[in-house]
């Protein structure tokens, strides 16, 4: 027994050395907390801050892998997400790429099968680019049809990347591009990330 | 050892959220859906903002008066509907009392003709746009008789919002964004009053 409490506890002492938590906040509406490992791997837990009752709030978890081959960087994720009270559930992948062709300049792609039990199956994009202004700071803009919170629009994201440490701030608007709120609704997001362990901040959603 | 325990509380998390998709407690054909229908109020609602647990749709349309809801009969069969009209048909019906009473016997029939499984109505707002004569008393009138001609029906909640949007003799005006379309506090007023009825 004791040897294998041993065990337990070496093989754990290992993997936490080898692996990176972090914390955050997406879209101001979801907390979340993730933990990478392998360099290459991440799982992640989040929770919404919906200004419903608790029941009408969400939880999901999140498998991704991810990495690089020189300026091009890749994800592929797979999440699922309920209400507590059941009234609906989600499930989905991304796969996403990030291209640099300067130093400076990022393209980013991402597609993103998702189905909701409420609204159902539809297939999301994103499509953007951001620029680095220096090491800290990036602009960004990007198209997309990924739900900020649940239901699937056509909008455009602008903001900015703010990096500091482990800390990384994204501060953004989110505006509708079609039907009769376009340009007139828009929202103010924030999204949030800070990575407890040794390796380099990234920035990852749930 | 701090991290262990944060690990431990994902796993449990987890766990849970694994038994609780596999128990299905999610019933696809029970889904919590809304209906919006109205004017330009309605249309410029984020409703994915502060509906996110339900299925929304928003019908809103703007400059719509009650002959647009007119128009939609029977869409919202066998849902439930969220309606708020009238706003631009009040400087249309300034006049006597009967023509008041026509207005809202028309007003009933149509919003009752989107055939919805429940109507969650709310009263028309207070407005007072770009320097127009005060349509106040006309809304106050028509709300009152609205308000008088669902009481009885089980299918119709009244949400009486309009007092909420005033201040004194005029509008809160923190609540409206040009004193006819609504901030966003004013949109969570009507928010908090609709998720107290649902």
């Amino acid at each position: 027994m004791k040897r294998i409490f041993l065990l337990i506890l070496s093989v754990s002492s290992i993997i936490a050395a080898c692996a990176q938590i972090d914390a955050g906040l997406h879209n101001t509406r979801f907390i979340y907390g993730g933990y990478t490992f392998a360099d290459h791997y991440r799982v992640a837990l989040s929770h919404s801050l919906f200004s419903e009752k608790f029941g009408f709030q969400q939880i999901g978890l999140s498998a991704e892998y991810f990495g690089d081959f020189g300026s091009l960087g890749y994800e592929a994720k797979a999440y699922c997400a309920t209400a507590w009270n059941g009234d609906y559930r989600q499930a989905g992948g991304v796969v996403g790429v990030n291209f640099t062709p300067l130093n400076v300049l990022h393209l980013i792609g991402r597609i993103n099968p998702h189905y909701d039990s409420g609204y159902k199956y539809k297939t999301c994009f994103s499509l953007g680019a951001s620029v680095d202004l220096n090491s800290s700071i990036d602009v960004h803009a990007s198209y997309t049809t990924i739900p900020d919170y649940r239901k699937s629009e056509k909008r455009v994201h602008a903001g900015f990347g703010l990096r500091s440490g482990r800390l990384t701030v994204i501060p953004e608007v989110s505006i509708p591009v079609a039907g009769e709120q376009k340009y007139k609704n828009l929202r103010v997001l924030v999204s949030l990330n800070y990575c407890f362990g040794n390796g380099h901040s990234r920035v990852i959603w749930p | 050892m701090k991290a262990y325990g944060i690990i431990s509380r994902l796993r449990a998390a987890a766990i849970a959220l694994v038994a609780l998709l596999a128990t299905g407690a999610c019933d696809d054909n029970d889904i919590s859906e809304l209906t919006f229908v109205g004017d330009s109020i309605i249309a410029r609602w984020d409703l994915d903002e502060y509906f996110t647990g339900y299925v929304t749709v928003n019908l809103g349309k703007s400059g719509a008066g009650i002959d647009y809801v007119e128009s939609l009969k029977g869409r919202a069969a066998g849902r439930d509907a969220v309606v708020m009209i009238g706003t631009n048909d009040m400087a249309g019906i300034r006049g006597s009392q009967s023509e008041i009473e026509l207005y809202v016997s028309r007003y009933v029939d149509a919003v009752t003709g989107l055939g919805a499984r429940h109507t969650y109505l709310y009263s028309i707002l207070p407005r007072d746009f770009k320097g127009e004569v005060s349509l106040l008393p006309t809304i106050s009138e028509v709300n009152r008789l609205v308000k008088e001609a669902v009481a009885g029906r089980a299918d119709v909640t009244y949400l009486d919002v309009y007092p909420l949007f005033v201040d004194g003799d005029g509008l809160d005006y923190a609540l409206y964004s040009d004193r006819l379309h609504l901030s966003a506090a004013g949109y969570e007023v009507l928010a908090k009053s609709l998720l107290s009825q649902l």
